[in-house]
């Protein structure tokens, strides 16, 4: 069924890999049944180690990957549109893949941080333009339910609403806070404590 | 002169045939004498002259090109995406639409196309429904569409195949691989993958006019079995030896049914070796691709490093000050 070329397993859709055991995840571009795994993409088949003794079964497509936010993914998004119940906003990266077209994403007023939910102003959390980081927690029927309450997520690039022609970045702050460089303005926004490379010690 | 068409005469694929003002029977025969009869079983049970060619687009994710004999069609998988009829929504499944055009070349009557490729569209996305894993994009819709350069007969299942290649490259989750063909049967004979003038014929002597040249003196003693005439296209999936998609058209007996099932489940099965040839290679070429990439960039990076290393070297402030020109008008402290 497979052919085996110098350790890379090429399978097709509909092809069996293997039978269903307890120690056994399904990865990406697989499905199961009848107690047998099948693969459902052609590619290269992976088996990696996760975990103890819990073994990943995926096929991955050489070049393209169709990538759809899952609950749980780290995504980029850009703000369109606030009111005072929420914001939408534009997904237009996921993880560090870059889509080819933006999603619509959601994010509620509840969401936005943990502490005081309800007495939040999107208007000083987030203006349109922003570059915010979020996460996703679900897919409704429109668009992608967004949360930025952590302290890693929320607005990473803001532009200053006066200087629109000159479109410097702002500087954050503090927790809630920016400034832009030139007319030395301070803005409420929800920032992301995003560390720069230098602080982050590789894990070896 | 009045053209008048009364009753809906439409083709298996939706095409309507305005009724020939002079068509004797004599013509019909001279037809059917013309053609190449094969036997009443085929002892060869094989697809056309074949050929498929994964991924021939570049501004597409999923595209391929299908020669089948002189049936050429072109289909078009892009990746999914957002609804945009909000009333198609399904609740735990995402939403296929299939789009069927045909070129301006492709065939003769051009009267019947629009109505033709309407009807394919809605045939195609239910042969089509089965395979793809649905429950993958929720709330996405995933467009497919297939562009006919020429009609040489066995449109539907020659478009089947083709979608079902186009799918896989364009890396959208499928259940299994898909494969249709089609027979026909008229007068006894069994016409494997007809061409367009076998399916014209048949669409011509749908009814009496089977009779009309057999056995014109013993009209009344004529058996129920020369009466038969049909076209059956059968889409299969083999891992699970499931049936995507079975249209038939005619007048045919259960055995003859069963018969003609059997005829194209076999052309499937020899057509599913070709498709899976075509997509190993197809993997293979696009994993040395991305291969040949990789090492690229990896030495692109090697080399943006060692430059960094030996600037660092030589110390930034000279290489910044050796770079950067400057002000005559600002003091030097």
């Amino acid at each position: 069924m497979s052919t085996k070329d110098e350790e890379t397993i090429v399978c097709l859709p509909g092809e069996r890999l293997c039978r269903t055991e307890d120690n056994i995840v399904l990865g990406t571009g697989t499905y199961e049944q009848n107690g047998y795994i099948y693969a459902s993409k052609s590619g290269v088949v992976s088996i990696d180690e996760s975990g103890e003794n819990c073994q990943v079964v995926s096929v991955h497509k050489p070049g393209f990957h169709l990538t759809i936010p899952t609950t749980g993914d780290v995504v980029t998004a850009r703000i369109l549109v606030t009111t005072p119940k929420f914001a939408k906003c534009a997904i237009f990266c996921v993880r560090n893949v870059l889509l080819e077209s933006s999603y619509r994403g959601l994010l509620r007023k509840e969401d936005v941080r943990e502490t005081e939910k309800d007495r939040v102003d999107i208007y000083k959390s987030f203006k349109p333009g922003d570059v915010i980081l979020a996460r996703v927690i679900n897919q409704m029927e429109q668009s992608f339910l967004l949360t930025t309450a952590e302290n890693e997520l929320g607005v990473v690039i803001a532009y200053a609403s006066e200087s629109r022609k000159s479109r410097i970045p702002m500087v954050p702050v503090g927790w809630s806070e920016m400034q832009c460089p030139q007319t030395t303005i301070k803005e409420p926004r929800k920032v992301a404590k995003v560390l720069p490379q230098s602080t982050i010690n590789d894990v070896k | 002169m009045l053209r008048v068409t009364q009753t809906k005469n439409s083709l298996l694929d939706g095409a309507t045939i305005a009724e020939e003002l002079y068509t004797t029977p004599k013509d019909c025969e001279d037809f059917f004498e013309s053609l190449e009869k094969p036997s009443k079983d085929p002892l060869k049970l094989a697809p056309r002259n074949t050929f498929i060619r994964a991924g021939v687009l570049t501004t597409v994710r999923g595209s391929a090109y299908m020669e089948y004999g002189n049936t050429k069609v072109l289909a078009i998988v892009s990746p999914p995406h957002e609804l945009i009829r909000a009333s198609a929504r399904r609740m735990n499944m995402g939403v296929l639409n299939c789009y069927v055009n045909f070129a301006a070349f492709a065939t003769g009557e051009l009267e019947s196309v629009p109505e033709r490729e309407r009807h394919l569209g809605s045939m195609l996305t239910k042969a089509l429904e089965p395979v793809v894993c649905r429950t993958e994009f929720l709330n996405f819709q995933l467009d497919i569409r297939v562009l006919i350069l020429d009609d040489d007969g066995c449109l539907l299942s020659t478009a089947i195949n083709c979608c079902g290649v186009a799918l896989v490259e364009c890396g959208i989750s499928t259940y299994d691989l898909i494969t249709a063909s089609t027979a026909c049967i008229y007068r006894d004979h069994v016409f494997l993958n007809p061409s367009a003038k076998v399916e014209e014929m048949l669409w011509k002597h749908r009814g009496g006019h089977a009779l009309a040249g057999s056995d014109v003196s013993s009209s009344n003693s004529s058996t129920s079995v020369s009466k038969e005439h049909g076209l059956l296209i059968t889409a299969s999936m083999e891992t699970f030896e499931q049936i995507a998609q079975c249209q038939q058209c005619g007048y045919l007996s259960p055995g003859t049914y069963v018969k003609l099932l059997d005829y194209t489940l076999a052309i499937n099965k020899s057509l599913r070796q070709l498709v899976r040839r075509v997509l190993t290679a197809r993997v293979r070429e696009q994993h040395d691709l991305d291969l040949r990439e990789k090492t690229e960039s990896a030495l692109e990076d090697q080399r943006l490093k060692e430059i960094i290393e030996r600037l660092k070297q030589q110390g930034l402030d000279d290489f910044i000050h050796s770079n950067i020109k400057e002000d005559p008008y600002v003091k030097r402290v």
